[in-house]
């Protein structure tokens, strides 16, 4: 039996993991080349740090809330299309605002990505609603918004050249314009996690028992989806489409905690999303920079995380869990 | 300790009428079959008593009319099983979904030590040692029951609403799932829904026949159970009803 201790343990651990690679990364490139930096740079090179931990545990966090208030395995924010669905309105915001303003971009990017949520939940439950379904649902309507998006782009170019980034999903234009937003993400995921993780875990059985063990099933599953549909939105105005996060680090927390108990899955979820993020960037800006070019990291965990998610899709098939 | 139902009505989209107009009053410390045809609304019933579905009519439990409070407050003292249908990736282990059936009666975050006092009783009561670490979704039919029952108790409610406890059981599991059931009846208001009139008259101290979501017959077992007619009549089959060492016996003939 897994005991509650082994649970906080694995927790502390990985909190440890972090810390000692944002101790470690941070204190290596903030010092790198040292003699030749201006302030603006170690400024964009703590804000991108930052970023990545803050974007990856918002992404983990808003994977186990779809994961647990769907009851389905297989999604994420971009498997569900509501990437490509805020991305979308993003760029048509771009396109007419004549500069950057976070919460109007943040606004569009919700409208968008909620738009495409409720769209994919549509379909899904008109074809039966199985967990293969959302899946199909939300390629389809991934694909259709990421057309559009990407016909904007081609628009969008010649005015910012930096917004092509979004496509793929990439931390290179982060600036501190973002932070408030980011922190008052990272507060309002944390405050709901703890008021959503006990419901969540009773809507793992079913609505019926959901309801006989004093939740209203609707209710909880609205608002977990809502904040994750709408925080996973905001990443993408400011960092784009990174796929495969949200989908990865519910499965490796609950590969590591031995639970699905959305309590200690969700947190450990978060921190996990943060050193995946923090790690590919890394390898994006770093290894990759010096030798191809800085790959978007969305280009990196797609194509780190899309053989997972195969091998999640063939296991479902097979019927065995995970 | 009662739960009274008044005028009870339960109508689904597209109006099917499930339960129509239903007075009844199921009392401490009596567990209460409720047998009746396919269709013949006996988990509508059972579902609107513990407010899992929308009816009309009243309903009190403890003299507390059931739709005005919220989920929460009927789950602390009221239990309702009935078949799980647990996804096989995220499935709970039984220790994990025994703890997780005591929500509704604790209150912090995490569990607290009555918690695990509650679970580890019902394990050994129930014998469910073995089963403990397993996933619920890897649990054989009998195993699941035993577990669903187990389920049910962790909260120590006053009130247990089963649906067919005995589905998908084979003889030894349902004679089995019908001791745990007596044993645990004693200071508690327990309904179930069944099938099999054999396990019925088993199990239950009063009986409630339905059809097409009516009350035809209720009584004590022995008594309502021999007025085999209105069971002849709602089936469609010969029914034959002997009394053998003080036990009641069904058979259906089949063939007539």
């Amino acid at each position: 039996m897994v005991s509650t201790k082994y649970r906080l343990w694995v927790f502390t651990i990985t909190l440890t993991t972090l810390a000692i690679l944002v101790f470690v990364l941070g204190n290596y490139f903030l010092s790198q080349g040292a003699s030749s930096l201006t302030s603006r740079v170690y400024e964009y090179r703590f804000y991108r740090i930052f970023i990545a931990v803050a974007t990856g545990m918002i992404l983990g966090f808003t994977g186990s809330y779809m994961q647990a208030s769907l009851r389905n395995p297989l999604v994420d924010h971009y498997i569900l299309g509501v990437g490509g669905g805020a991305l979308f309105t993003v760029y048509l915001t771009v396109m007419f605002l004549p500069k950057t303003i976070p919460w109007i971009i943040s606004l569009a990017a919700i409208a968008g990505g909620f738009t495409a949520l409720f769209l994919t939940i549509a379909i899904a439950e008109s074809i039966g609603g199985s967990d293969i379904a959302y899946v199909l649902s939300g390629i389809g309507v991934s694909a259709m918004f990421s057309g559009l998006s990407i016909t904007l782009s081609f628009i969008i170019s010649t005015k910012n050249p930096y917004a092509i980034h979004l496509l793929l999903g990439s931390l290179i234009t982060v600036s501190r314009k973002w932070f408030p937003a980011v922190i008052v993400l990272l507060a309002i995921l944390w405050f709901s996690y703890i008021l959503l993780s006990k419901p969540l875990n009773t809507l793992l059985l079913g609505d019926l028992y959901s309801k006989q063990l004093g939740f209203n099933p609707r209710l909880y599953r609205f608002l977990a989806i809502t904040i994750a549909g709408a925080s996973a939105s905001i990443t993408v105005a400011y960092c784009g489409i990174i796929g495969f996060i949200g989908l990865v680090s519910p499965h490796i927390a609950r590969l590591l905690l031995k639970t699905v108990d959305n309590r200690f899955v969700i947190p450990v979820a978060g921190l996990v999303g943060s050193i995946l993020l923090l790690l590919t960037d890394n390898i994006s800006r770093v290894y990759l920079a010096s030798s191809i070019g800085e790959v978007p990291v969305g280009a990196l965990t797609s194509a780190f995380g899309a053989p997972f998610f195969l091998v999640l899709l063939v296991r479902r098939f097979r019927g065995r869990g995970l | 300790m009662t739960i009274k139902a008044m005028g009870l009505r339960v109508v689904y989209k597209g109006g099917v009428v499930a339960v129509n107009g239903v007075d009844i009053v199921f009392r401490k410390g009596v567990v209460t079959g409720i047998v009746g045809p396919n269709g013949a609304g006996k988990t509508s019933l059972l579902k609107a008593l513990a407010r899992l579905v929308p009816y009309q009519g009243l309903v009190y439990i403890d003299g507390y009319e059931v739709s005005r409070r919220p989920y929460s407050f009927i789950a602390r003292m009221l239990s309702y099983t009935s078949d799980l249908d647990t996804p096989s990736f995220l499935s709970y282990t039984v220790y994990e979904a025994l703890l997780l059936s005591r929500y509704p009666v604790s209150r912090g975050f995490l569990e607290s030590r009555r918690d695990y006092e509650v679970v580890d009783r019902i394990v050994g009561e129930l014998g469910l040692e073995k089963l403990v670490d397993r996933r619920l979704n890897e649990l054989s039919s009998g195993e699941l029951r035993r577990v669903l029952f187990a389920m049910a108790l962790a909260r120590e409610p006053d009130y247990l609403l089963l649906d067919e406890p005995d589905s998908h059981l084979d003889l030894g599991g349902k004679a089995e799932i019908s001791r745990i059931i007596r044993r645990y009846s004693s200071g508690r208001t327990i309904v179930l829904t069944t099938h099999d009139l054999l396990f019925a008259v088993n199990t239950v101290d009063y009986v409630v026949v339905m059809d097409s979501g009516r009350v035809v017959l209720a009584g004590k077992v022995g008594e309502a159970i021999v007025n085999k007619g209105v069971l002849e009549k709602i089936y469609g089959v010969k029914i034959e009803a002997v009394w053998r060492n003080g036990r009641l016996l069904i058979i259906p003939l089949y063939h007539g």
